[in-house]
C-alpha cells in the first residue's frame, strides 16, 4: 500500500528569486555565490581582496562588494537589510563567526550559516542561534565512510533532530517493500539507490540485494529502526 | 583579583603592569611565541602563557575557571570577540572586558553580551571633539 502524504519540505521553485549575501570569495564562497546565482537567486559576495572576485569568472551576475564583513557599514552597504540568508566563508573562524553573528542579531537576517574548521568551537557557537558547517567533521566523516564500507551508516546533515541513515540491503530482507522497511511517522525511506541509478521509491517497490537505501529517520526511533532493518544489512 | 589578559602586545605589557603594580594576581595568554618571551623579559615574571585565548582548553589552563575579569585586548576584534563569547559560554564567573579597535564594534559587542567594551579610538575621538568645542567657545 502506498501511503501518499504531503512532504513537509517546502522548496521554492527558482522563480522566487531571493536575496543572497556571502562573505568571503575563496573556494568555498565562490562556488557557493555561483551555485546560487545559477539557480536565479541575487547575490552579492564581500572581501576585502579585489584579487578574489576573480574567482566568480567574468559572467558573474551578481555584486560584488571590498570589504571587510566585520564591518556594519561594509554589511549595509552590500544589503544585509535586505537579505534573505548570509553564509560566512572566510579563513578565519573567528570572523565567520563574527560577521555571522552581526548579520543574525545585529540585521536579524532570518537565516544565517557560518564555515567554522574548528569542531569544538563549531559545536558550541550552535548555541549564539547560528548554523555552523564544520568542513573538518563532514570532510572526516565522508573519507571515513569511504574507507569503512560500512553496511549501515549515518549521514553528515547540518540538523541534529533527524538522522539520515544509508544501509546496503543483504539477502534476508530481499523482496521486502518500501513500507516494510518504514516505522510510519518516525521514518522514510528517500532513495533506493541500484546498479548505480536512484530510485525515489513508492511503498511497494521491493529491494533487492545489493541496494543502498537512504532513509531519513527521528533520533527517537533510531534503535527500533536498526532493530526492523538489522536482517536486511548486508553480510559483510 | 585575579586577571586573566588576552594579548601580550603593547598595549597587553603596559595593562598587565599597571595592573601588577595595582597588586592584582595576572596571567597574560599570547599567541606567539616571541612576543610572551619579550613580556616575560620585559616584567620580569613569569605570567605569559603561549597559547589561542580563543581555545577553550586554553582559557581553563590559565584558570579562567576562578578568574575574576578575563580582558580581551588584541589587535584584531574579531578575535577579542571570540575570546569573551568563549569565556561567557564556559566559565561562570569571570567578566569580560574587550577592546575594539574599530569603534563600530562596540555597540555589536554589547548587543552580543560582553561586559564591558573599551574603544580607544572612540575616547580619543571623544578628547578631540572636546577640544574643539573648548577652543571655539
Amino acid at each position: 500500500m502506498a501511503r501518499k502524504r504531503p512532504l513537509d519540505l517546502s522548496i521554492r521553485s527558482s522563480e522566487t528569486s531571493m536575496k543572497y549575501l556571502i562573505v568571503g570569495c575563496g573556494r568555498v564562497g565562490s562556488t557557493l555565490a555561483k551555485r546560487l546565482a545559477r539557480a536565479g537567486h541575487e547575490v552579492t559576495v564581500v572581501d576585502e581582496n579585489s584579487a578574489s572576485f576573480r574567482r566568480l569568472g567574468r559572467d558573474f551576475p551578481g555584486k560584488m562588494v571590498l570589504g571587510t564583513g566585520i564591518d556594519i557599514d561594509v554589511m549595509r552597504r552590500a544589503g544585509v537589510e535586505e537579505a534573505d540568508g548570509v553564509a560566512t566563508c572566510t579563513e578565519g573562524d573567528n570572523r565567520n563567526i563574527m560577521a555571522a553573528l552581526i548579520a543574525k542579531k545585529h540585521f536579524k537576517v532570518k537565516s544565517v550559516v557560518a564555515r567554522i574548521y574548528d569542531p569544538a568551537r563549531a559545536a558550541m557557537y550552535r548555541d549564539f542561534g547560528v548554523l555552523t558547517i564544520c568542513p573538518t567533521t563532514v570532510g572526516a566523516h565522508l573519507m571515513s565512510n569511504a574507507l569503512l564500507q560500512e553496511p549501515y551508516r549515518k549521514l553528515p546533515y547540518e540538523r541534529h533532530d533527524v538522522e539520515v541513515i544509508e544501509f546496503v540491503v543483504g539477502d534476508a530482507l530481499a523482496g521486502r517493500t518500501v513500507d516494510q522497511l518504514t516505522i510510519p511517522g518516525k521514518t522514510r525511506v528517500s532513495v533506493v539507490v541500484r546498479n548505480e541509478t536512484s530510485l525515489i521509491p513508492t511503498g511497494d517497490l521491493r529491494v533487492q540485494p545489493g541496494d543502498r537505501v537512504v532513509a531519513i529517520v527521528e533520533p527517537s526511533a533510531e534503535t527500533e529502526y536498526r532493530a526492523l532493518i538489522s536482517p536486511a544489512l548486508a553480510a559483510r | 583579583m585575579f586577571i586573566i589578559v588576552v594579548g601580550g602586545g603593547k598595549l597587553g605589557t603596559y595593562l598587565t603592569r599597571a595592573l601588577m603594580e595595582a597588586r592584582h594576581e595576572v596571567v597574560v595568554i599570547e599567541k606567539s611565541e616571541a612576543k610572551a618571551q619579550a613580556l616575560a623579559q620585559n616584567l620580569n615574571s613569569e605570567i605569559a602563557q603561549v597559547g589561542d585565548g580563543c581555545d577553550p582548553l586554553v582559557l581553563e589552563e590559565a584558570g579562567a575557571a576562578r578568574a575574576d575579569v578575563v580582558i580581551a585586548d588584541t589587535g584584531d576584534d574579531e578575535d577579542n570577540l571570540a575570546i569573551c563569547l568563549v569565556t561567557k559560554k564556559r566559565f561562570a564567573k569571570p567578566r569580560t572586558i574587550a577592546r575594539v579597535n574599530n569603534p563600530k564594534n562596540k555597540q555589536i559587542f554589547e548587543e552580543l553580551g560582553i561586559d564591558s567594551v573599551v574603544s580607544g579610538t572612540e575616547i580619543v575621538m571623544n578628547m578631540v571633539a572636546q577640544e574643539v568645542n573648548r577652543s571655539r567657545t
